[in-house]
């Protein structure tokens, strides 16, 4: 076992192509999580298209730096203006908000930063710990039991993901619908072709995917004429110095709290489909009902930054293990993974860890690395974002290398 | 925004294109995209549709195994996991009911204890000494909250 890991640990982290991916990924993920409107699940779908070309374990580090970086990069946007950046740094603002001010921006993007920064490592922990062992447990499983089993993550997200439970079952259904089109797995029995030969094919899992969630956010963002014309980031005051050697101390200090929070962010992020959006609000719920001092909640406790930040991130690890270990996606983010995971003819399942030990292992070592990275990259970006912020605008920070992107599609 | 928009938009169906060749991925693409807009403005929640997606095919292929393998259909309901994950879909689809309860409702102080009970049934079928042991503490567990929040509370 320990061969295997430092085997890939070795094809992760001496390889300097994936480790200047996972960098750029986890810088991408901090900027679309630092923008409002733009969710971490479609920074990761719109990355999904470059790791075509790329090896699985390169494709899979990239894809998550951008979802290590996005997760917290909410938090940035969230505090220093009060509007988070993402649903899963709702909770951040609370707290986070009122503090920054009271006059001590420094210290809560610091105790931010390094909470996110300990709850992802805990449960990378609880990853490589865990995951090895649910899927022993899945070894057991025979078709009945998948079945059963994809059957409760079905019902779970449907009673989860909204208000309207009758909803929720319509959506669950039709996207049933739309994987059962084309020719049926096991005798070949050609479904609603109506006689055409690309509808007989299936839908392919990547455009029914981009275009329900990239597509229609653009079009639902493109017709508020306001929000549209505006600029991405608002302009924030005065430059920040993050005081990381107190918020770091903080952090320690209130280890309760640090690890109370990872555990609900990890089982959160177990149960398929509740992501980092329900684990900061729960977290944050709970430190309130912990704590002694819940008057000073909502103006800037401590404890109130904490909680949701080492949530969020420790999600992360939650939805990868049920990812790993069944081959069930956790939240939408790890359903991108697994799709890309399916594109390179790897198809996730209890024996998945056996017989793909080295992309498994790979895996997790770039789950530990991308948070390393983001720990070093939020504090760089901190300091750009607050002193870059007084004469330029982020939308056209952010256009251009978008274009450049798309015109390296466009030459070969 | 609107460049951005647009930027993002030809860039999502390059990269559609360039993954099989085929405009006809873009077509799909463009109509799941219509679809999500609307589905969206009306209250629709996309995360299920997203996992139905993904998990389609699995649950078919799976299906089609299980009732391959045996014509007994009630193995879904004989075999332990099978039964265990049928039941917590059950719980979970009365979960959003759980919520929406007053506290005082016999139903919302109910919930949880019988839940935990039925729960820990598939877990004794499974005939291993520690899950007969978590099954057992879920159990006793169960029935103390039942008794507690019922029976106890008429007797004061």
């Amino acid at each position: 076992m320990f061969d295997v890991i430092l085997q890939a640990g070795a094809s992760v982290l001496l390889d300097p192509l994936t480790l200047g991916l996972m960098a750029l990924g986890t810088l991408a993920g901090l900027l679309a999580g630092a923008i409002p409107g733009f969710t971490i699940a479609m920074g990761v779908i719109l990355t999904l298209p470059f790791t075509f070309g790329m090896s699985p374990i390169q494709g899979l580090a990239t894809m998550m730096g951008v979802f290590v970086g996005g997760l917290s990069g909410g938090l940035m946007s969230g505090m220093l203006t009060g509007i988070p950046g993402t649903p899963s740094s709702v909770a951040t603002t609370f707290d986070g908000f009122p503090m920054v001010r009271s006059g001590k921006p420094g210290l809560a993007l610091g105790l931010g930063l390094w909470s996110s920064f300990f709850g992802g490592m805990i449960s990378a922990i609880i990853l490589v710990a865990l995951a090895p062992q649910l899927a022993f447990l899945g070894l057991e499983f025979g078709p009945w039991d998948y079945f059963a089993l994809i059957v409760f993550a079905l019902t779970i997200t449907v009673s989860l993901s909204g208000d309207n439970m009758v909803k929720g079952l319509i959506a669950g259904l039709l996207g049933l619908f739309a994987a059962c089109v084309g020719e049926d797995e096991i005798n070949g029995v050609a479904r609603f072709a109506f006689g055409s030969d690309h509808i007989r094919q299936g839908f392919a899992f990547l455009p029914v995917l981009i275009g329900l969630f990239a597509f229609s956010q653009l079009l639902s963002d493109v017709e508020d004429n306001v929000k549209a014309k505006s600029p991405l980031m608002a302009k924030t005051a005065d430059p920040v110095r993050v005081e990381h050697r107190k918020a770091i101390a903080l952090v320690i200090k209130n280890w309760i709290n640090l690890f109370r929070s990872s555990f609900i962010g990890i089982f959160t992020g177990i149960l398929p489909a509740a992501g980092g959006s329900i684990s900061n609000i729960l977290a944050y719920d709970q430190a309130k009902k912990a704590a002694k001092n819940r008057n000073e909640f909502g103006k800037g406790a401590v404890d109130g930054i904490i909680a949701p930040e080492a949530a969020n991130n420790a999600t992360a690890g939650g939805a990868l293990i049920m990812m790993m270990a069944l081959g069930i996606p956790g939240d939408i983010v790890t359903a991108v993974m697994l799709g890309a995971l399916m594109i390179h003819n790897i198809i996730p399942g209890p024996s998945f860890i056996q017989d793909e030990p080295l992309l498994a292992y790979g895996v997790f070592i770039a789950f530990f690395c991308c948070t390393f990275f983001y720990g070093g990259f939020a504090s760089l970006f901190i300091k750009t974002i607050s002193l870059g912020n007084k004469n330029s605008n982020v939308c056209f920070g952010f256009r251009n290398p978008c274009l450049l992107c798309y015109w390296c599609f466009c030459t070969p | 925004m609107y460049v951005l928009a647009s930027v993002i938009l030809a860039y999502c169906a390059i990269g559609v294109f360039a993954l099989h060749n085929i405009t006809f991925d873009i077509w799909v693409m463009f109509a799941f995209g219509v679809m999500g807009y609307f589905m969206r403005k009306l209250g629709f929640p996309l995360a299920p549709m997203i996992l139905g997606v993904v998990l389609g095919k699995l649950a078919e292929l799976n299906l089609a195994r299980a009732i391959g393998t045996s014509d007994d259909y009630f193995l879904f309901l004989t075999r332990p996991w099978s039964l265990f994950f049928i039941l917590m879909a059950l719980v979970s689809v009365l979960f959003p009911f759980y919520q929406n309860a007053s506290k005082e409702s016999l139903f919302s102080k109910l919930f949880v204890p019988i839940s935990m009970m039925v729960l820990s049934f598939p877990l004794f079928l499974m005939q291993s000494p520690a899950r007969m042991i978590i099954a057992a503490i879920l159990l006793l567990a169960g029935g103390y909250f039942v008794y507690k929040r019922t029976w106890a509370l008429q007797a004061t």
